[in-house]
């Protein structure tokens, strides 16, 4: 361009100087809400992609059923795609703080993959000292040096730990948990050193292993470059995955049999020895029963004796008395006799005597031998017991060992059916998207772009065709100088330049305008708004430069379009048309003849200025219908708050416990639960891997009577809004997942029970939830599926006028107790999770606002200028101001009603798009027309019009009536 | 010497446009407009006596003051004096003279300071008086200056004499805007600009007055605040007697809805509304409004009732103007160069248009033009210069539309 040229394309620049300012303003729009999306989308992957990346976050991370080994590891590493793995041990505790819970994982340390980021201390180095999630510090209120104490459910050692006491070394975070707890519940992490954990118990094997792949070194995490790239690692893995499973089975088995065998071997050998003891006990039992039968005739025989001797000695003593009577002649008989008998007598007496004395002498004899006979038994009887005793004991050794015996054998069947019946080793290859924490930030930026493309697409074509209606009437305006132009010998591309230099300094210093806002506004109110969600905090803003450039290409390229397309006519003219008064298109059928002077005028000049017309109506339209949109959104995401914790939970309270920890458990909760007055059911709850489509997701299975959860957990079913029958023949799965999946009733699902087993589970409906990732099933439909009775462990509780502080203190004493949420928190978490959509969907809303606001002064001004020679022509003969401005008012009222009509329909649809487009599989928002948001939205953009209307019309006061 | 030189040249100059011009009336208020200029005057008229009623009026005069509706008796007045009897009067000091009673130049917005009268002698009679007021660079005329005057009005007398000029004096017409003293200023940054400097000028009713002036002398802005389109600065207007010098944006409003038509030159005529309809649109405005299609028809329009302007001629557009100008009722119609677009054969049929109307409707038209051959079928033809009237020449015979030619 010449010098002169760029000189009268900035007059005219100057000029228009409000048009151009509008164009500004509009492609500074829709460059800020585009761009601003765009690199809050960018800024957050960056910032969640830098975090992993600090913290080398696993590629992969990989369970097997059968644990895994150190050759598993090594075999890992050997893979040629493999930049590094390592295993780790895990297991559940319990905190305690005062009257703070918390339920954790204690993990095992990594040095090079899945590392924990130090936030203060440092990390444990002895097997007695841990360092503690952040977020669990900040719950628990632990500081480095504070003693902790993880326990058991039962209050011992945990599982496969060696101790309970530990010293806190350090604060952390952990890349596994890259959400907050409020945004993705879940176990957080206390660390410990591998020595810390029971090794022997575990043979050594790692629970899982954590790895990190060769090419995906360098890429976002948040890239579908990298996604691929580990999805083509996965299936490479896969492969390994079976060799090493297959091996694993093999050497499991063989291991186990070889331990089956030893035990046989060590089982067998006791009970010989079992068999030889008993052989033993018997024989002395044989004996002892002999000592007893001889014992027991000794002394019937010493007894007999006895009384024999005693019966002898007082006969021998009567004999004695009679003789010595006799012998003295004392006896009465004696005294009636003759003295030779009774000399006689005293002679045989004397005798007598004599054999007395023998007898007596074999009496004494007697009473010796019974004497030593006593003592013999006296002896036996002692022996016996002796041997009684020693019998006793080794009967009881016996049984001992018989039962131990038993035991070991029937541990050994155990042992025996365990092996006869151990599936085969199974690894499970869990990529990023596995990550709760991944996963969020992925969605939450996905949502974020979905909405820079569908806003911003509006954007750009309002953009457009403010831009094509803007030019174009400047041109329009500058038919005849045009003409001249061309004339005097200007080429079209000269006389073009001008516009163009008109359109694209414009769009571009817009485009600049929309990079600052964006960058510092827009990009701005996002990241703060996702803040609190991610552990990492305020993510750094960050501009994406090619992005930006792409933005003012675009921008350039959409007002080279737009000027070439409004100049188009103008192009195509001669110099002597351009410069010729332009005439209406001419037709006697134009307009019609029907209604008022002033209606087929308003439809002639409608018909007439068609361009500008249908460039008014699709702003208003738009203007209305990014505010439907924006109302909808508005509405639509925290609308589910009360639809989720208001008609469909119900319940006030969430109780967990662990049923296995105390077998009274229950009864103690429910006895406190009664006694408070609380409405309460049980259920089983728990999370289970399932698979609907092709990947692997996570649900929590509720199962419980379906017919009694109506008061507590309405499941309504998907479009009937009925509630779900109670006996439905398998799962019921929430409509997201029917939608993702495509999963209807009567399908079949996969979900995986608690050892990762598969089930082929029917689907029997869909029900309505709108946040969480929830299954329900009734308990008969859970038995037929899983073979096994729901294990409850959860209890839905209404507080029913129940004091809760006093309630948890005394559930808290309850062996097996874990935690008592509240829904209320539920409710608020769930509330800052819609809360960043609300704010996006306001910051939306100003943005469609101050858009609506400038498009519509540009298009008004433009309509004014472009009548204001009628309207002069009208002033001068008399018309008022009031009287001029109804007759533009009407023809905006006409494009404001279809205006409105139009925007309503595409704001809703657009409102139902963009909704559907950032919903994540565990967040579904209201879908049902927000009518209330239309209202609001079309008054908006009526009173919108009326006010710049009225603002832009004020220049009809002013028009000079002496340019006619 | 210069001055005696330069009045030589006027003499001249006088004699050449008395001789060779066809037209008396012209010759007049050329050699007006000439000794004006040579005596670097601020006004002067031409005063004629009808002997019917033996009272004089001012036929041609130039400068801010518009007599032209004033007649005084003969006898009475400087004026009446000099032609009652026949000898010049020469008033070097206006305040101090007894004969100077400011009825004429002074009640119509110039106040008189110096001024010389001389009579219209023909070879029988007294037929009226020239009269030369104010000198521009504030001094007072002299003895040669009334020897120029004296011989101007002896040449003219003879010419009149020799040509025949027919005075026919219309009565007294009924004032239906009066503009006195009319300044507008534009301010344009600092500067402020002046397109009227003081103008006085009364519009009669049912005439036809033609203003002349070149581009940028104000006669558009004077149009536009006669039409109600413009405020001015400073000075007095008056519409039938009701002051609107200083009225509300309301007022204006109702004054050109109730009293004036335009015609436009480039006839700005609804495009999306056809003739008939382009009429209708501007006579719902007033209740007690000519019919459309009488309108139409008065422009001879009839058959084009149902054409879009795009479907018309210029002239057909144009005419269609008119009648939407006329179909008010309107006492004022302003045409502004309503044939400056127009071929001759188009613009005599728009001037005949409008001659009729006048003629027919008793409207009074103000029109604006560069065409100084359309002044001839006015009554009264204005020339403006430098923001000031410079001239109001009343038409004695004025032309019909058909006789123009250009």
């Amino acid at each position: 361009m010449k010098k002169t040229q760029i000189k009268d394309s900035l007059r005219n620049v100057k000029k228009n100087i409000l048009s151009w300012i509008s164009i500004i303003f509009i492609a500074g729009m829709a460059a800020a809400a585009y761009l601003g999306i765009c690199y809050a989308a960018y800024s957050m992957r960056k910032a969640g992609n830098d975090f992993y990346e600090e913290n080398r976050f696993r590629d992969l991370e990989i369970t097997s059923t059968l644990l895994m080994t150190d050759a598993d590891i090594e075999a890992l590493k050997s893979d040629s795609g493999v930049r590094d793995a390592e295993g780790i041990f895990f297991t559940n505790a319990r905190l305690r703080n005062g009257r703070q819970f918390q339920t954790v994982n204690i993990v095992s340390d990594t040095e090079r993959v899945n590392t924990a980021k130090i936030v203060e201390g440092s990390l444990p180095k002895a097997p007695d000292e841990c360092a503690v999630e952040q977020s669990i510090a900040e719950k628990m209120g632990y500081k480095v040096g504070d003693p902790l104490k993880a326990c058991s459910d039962k209050g011992g050692i945990p599982e496969f730990m060696k101790g309970t006491d530990y010293k806190i070394t350090g604060i952390i975070l952990h890349p596994d948990h890259l959400s907050t707890p409020e945004i993705a519940p879940g176990n957080r992490y206390i660390i410990v050193t591998p020595e810390a954990f029971d090794l022997e118990k575990l043979d050594g094997c790692y629970m899982r292993a954590e790895i990190l792949l060769k090419e995906t070194e360098g890429l976002n995490r948040f890239s579908p470059e990298y996604l691929k790239k580990v999805d083509s690692a996965t299936e490479r893995l896969e492969k390994l995955a079976e060799e090493r499973a297959a091996a694993r089975t093999k050497e499991f088995k063989e291991i186990s049999q070889a331990r089956i065998d030893e035990n046989q071997k060590k089982l067998d050998d006791a009970k010989k020895e079992i068999d030889e003891a008993k052989e033993k006990l018997d024989e002395g039992s044989a004996k002892l029963r002999i000592s007893r039968i001889i014992l027991d005739e000794s002394r019937k025989t010493i007894e007999e004796n006895e009384e024999k001797l005693s019966d002898t000695k007082a006969l021998l003593d009567a004999v004695k008395l009679f003789l010595d009577d006799a012998e003295k002649g004392n006896l009465k008989a004696m005294e009636d006799l003759p003295p030779e008998q009774i000399e006689e007598i005293k002679a045989k007496a004397a005798e007598g005597k004599n054999e007395y004395e023998k007898n007596l002498a074999q009496y004494n004899a007697g009473v010796e031998k019974l004497k030593k006979a006593k003592e013999d038994l006296e002896t036996g009887e002692k022996k016996y017991s002796e041997g009684l005793a020693e019998y006793e004991a080794s009967e009881k050794k016996y049984n001992d060992g018989l039962a131990e015996y038993e035991a070991n054998l029937a541990k050994l069947e155990d042992a025996k059916k365990e092996l006869s019946g151990i599936r085969d080793c199974r690894w499970f290859i869990f990529n990023i998207e596995s990550n709760a924490g991944y996963t969020h930030l992925s969605l939450s930026s996905d949502s974020i772009s979905s909405l820079s493309i569908t806003f911003s697409l509006f954007f750009v074509v309002i953009a457009a065709l403010v831009i094509y209606t803007t030019i174009g009437r400047i041109v329009n305006e500058q038919r005849k100088l045009v003409g001249a132009t061309k004339a005097l010998g200007f080429f079209n591309r000269e006389v073009l330049g001008k516009y163009l230099v008109f359109g694209i300094s414009a769009t571009v210093v817009g485009a600049l305008i929309g990079i600052i806002v964006g960058f510092f506004i827009i990009q701005g109110v996002i990241l703060t708004s996702y803040k609190n969600m991610y552990v990492i905090g305020q993510m750094p803003a960050k501009i994406l430069i090619g992005t930006s450039l792409a933005g003012i290409g675009l921008a350039v390229a959409l007002a080279v379009a737009a000027v070439t397309l409004s100049c188009m006519s103008l192009m195509r003219s001669t110099a002597m048309d351009l410069m010729r008064e332009k005439q209406p298109k001419a037709s006697s059928k134009e307009g019609g003849k029907s209604g008022s002077l002033y209606t087929r005028l308003i439809f002639r000049n409608m018909r007439s200025d068609l361009g500008r017309v249908i460039v008014t109506t699709v702003s208003i339209a738009g203007c209305c219908a990014l505010l439907v949109t924006g109302f909808t959104m508005r509405n639509n995401a925290p609308g589910i708050i009360d639809k989720q914790y208001g008609e469909i939970i119900k319940y006030d309270e969430k109780l967990t416990f662990n049923p296995d920890a105390s077998d009274t458990a229950a009864q103690d909760i429910e006895k406190i639960l009664s006694g408070s007055g609380a409405k309460y059911i049980a259920v089983s709850s728990g999370y289970r891997a399932f698979r609907a489509g092709n990947d692997m997701e996570y649900t929590d299975l509720i199962c419980g009577d379906i017919s009694k959860l109506e008061e507590f957990y309405s499941f309504r079913e998907w479009k009937t809004d009925n509630t779900i029958p109670a006996d439905g023949d398998g799962v019921f799965i929430q409509c997201r997942t029917a939608e993702s999946s495509g999963k209807n009733k009567g399908d079949e699902i996969i979900i995986y029970d608690e050892t990762m087993d598969p089930f082929d589970v029917k689907v029997a409906g869909v029900f309505n939830n709108y946040c969480a990732r929830n299954m329900v099933m009734s308990e008969s439909a859970f038995e037929k599926f899983f073979h096994e009775a729901p294990k409850k462990n959860t209890y839905f509780i209404l507080l029913n006028g129940a004091d809760r502080a006093g309630l948890l203190e005394k559930l808290e004493s309850v062996e097996g107790f874990e935690k008592l949420e509240a829904t209320a928190d539920e409710k608020e978490r769930l509330s800052f999770v819609t809360g960043v959509f609300t704010k996006v969907a306001l910051l939306m809303l100003a943005v469609a606002g101050l858009m609506a606001y400038f498009i519509l002064l540009n298009i008004t001004k433009m309509y004014v200028n472009s009548k204001q020679r009628e309207l002069t022509v009208m002033r001068i003969n008399g018309f008022t101001v009031k009287e001029a401005k109804n007759y533009l008012n009407r023809e905006t009222i006409v494009t404001t009603v279809i205006g409105n009509i139009l925007g309503v329909a595409v704001g809703a649809l657009m409102g139902y798009i963009v909704m559907r487009f950032i919903e994540m599989p565990h967040l579904q928002f209201l879908r049902t027309p927000f009518l209330l948001g239309w209202l609001i939205g079309v008054a908006l953009t009526v009173s919108f019009t009326a006010a710049i209307n009225a603002f832009g019309l004020r220049k009809i006061k002013d028009l000079k009536l002496t340019d006619a | 010497m210069a001055e005696s030189k330069r009045y030589t040249k006027a003499s001249w100059d006088i004699m050449a446009q008395l001789l060779k011009v066809d037209n008396l009336e012209e010759a007049l208020s050329g050699s007006l407009e000439i000794i004006v200029k040579a005596l670097n005057s601020e006004a002067g008229a031409i005063w004629m006596l009808d002997p019917k009623t033996d009272r004089l009026s001012p036929v041609f005069h130039i400068g801010p003051a518009d007599i032209s509706n004033i007649s005084i008796e003969n006898g009475f007045g400087i004026e009446g004096l000099v032609t009652k009897t026949g000898k010049s009067v020469f008033v070097s000091d206006a305040a101090a003279d007894d004969r100077f009673d400011g009825t004429v130049f002074d009640d119509n917005g110039l106040s008189t300071r110096t001024m010389i009268c001389v009579p219209l002698n023909n070879m029988h009679d007294v037929i009226g008086c020239v009269q030369i007021v104010n000198k521009l660079d504030g001094g007072f005329f002299d003895a040669e200056d009334m020897q120029l005057c004296e011989r101007m009005a002896s040449l003219a007398a003879i010419t009149i004499d020799e040509k025949g000029l027919i005075v026919d004096l219309e009565e007294k017409k009924e004032v239906l805007a009066t503009l006195r003293n009319i300044t507008k200023e534009y301010q344009t940054g600092d500067t402020t600009l002046k397109v009227l400097k003081g103008v006085n000028l009364d519009i009669y009713k049912n005439e036809f007055i033609v203003v002349l002036g070149e581009s940028g002398c104000g006669k558009s802005t004077m149009m536009n605040i006669v039409g109600g389109m413009d405020f001015l600065t400073s000075g007095e207007l008056t519409i039938e007697g009701k002051d609107f010098s200083h009225p509300s944006d309301a007022d204006l409003t109702k004054y050109r809805r109730e009293y004036i038509g335009y015609i436009f030159q480039a006839y700005n005529l609804m495009p999306n509304l056809t003739a008939l309809e382009n009429v209708e649109f501007i006579a719902e405005l007033v209740p007690d409004h000519m019919d459309s299609r009488e309108a139409l028809a008065k422009v001879n329009m009839s058959q084009r009732e149902n054409n879009y302007p795009g479907q018309m001629s210029g002239g057909q557009q144009q005419r269609v103007s008119i009648a939407r100008a006329i179909v008010k009722k309107p006492k004022l119609i302003l045409a502004d160069e309503p044939t400056a677009a127009l071929d001759y054969t188009t613009s005599i049929e728009v001037l005949h248009t409008i001659e009729e109307i006048v003629k027919t409707q008793g409207t009074t038209v103000m029109m604006v033009t560069h065409n100084v051959e359309i002044a001839k079928m006015a009554d009264r033809v204005v020339k403006v210069r430098n923001g000031k009237i410079a001239s109001i020449k009343k038409n004695m015979h004025p032309l019909h539309a058909e006789d123009l030619v250009w």
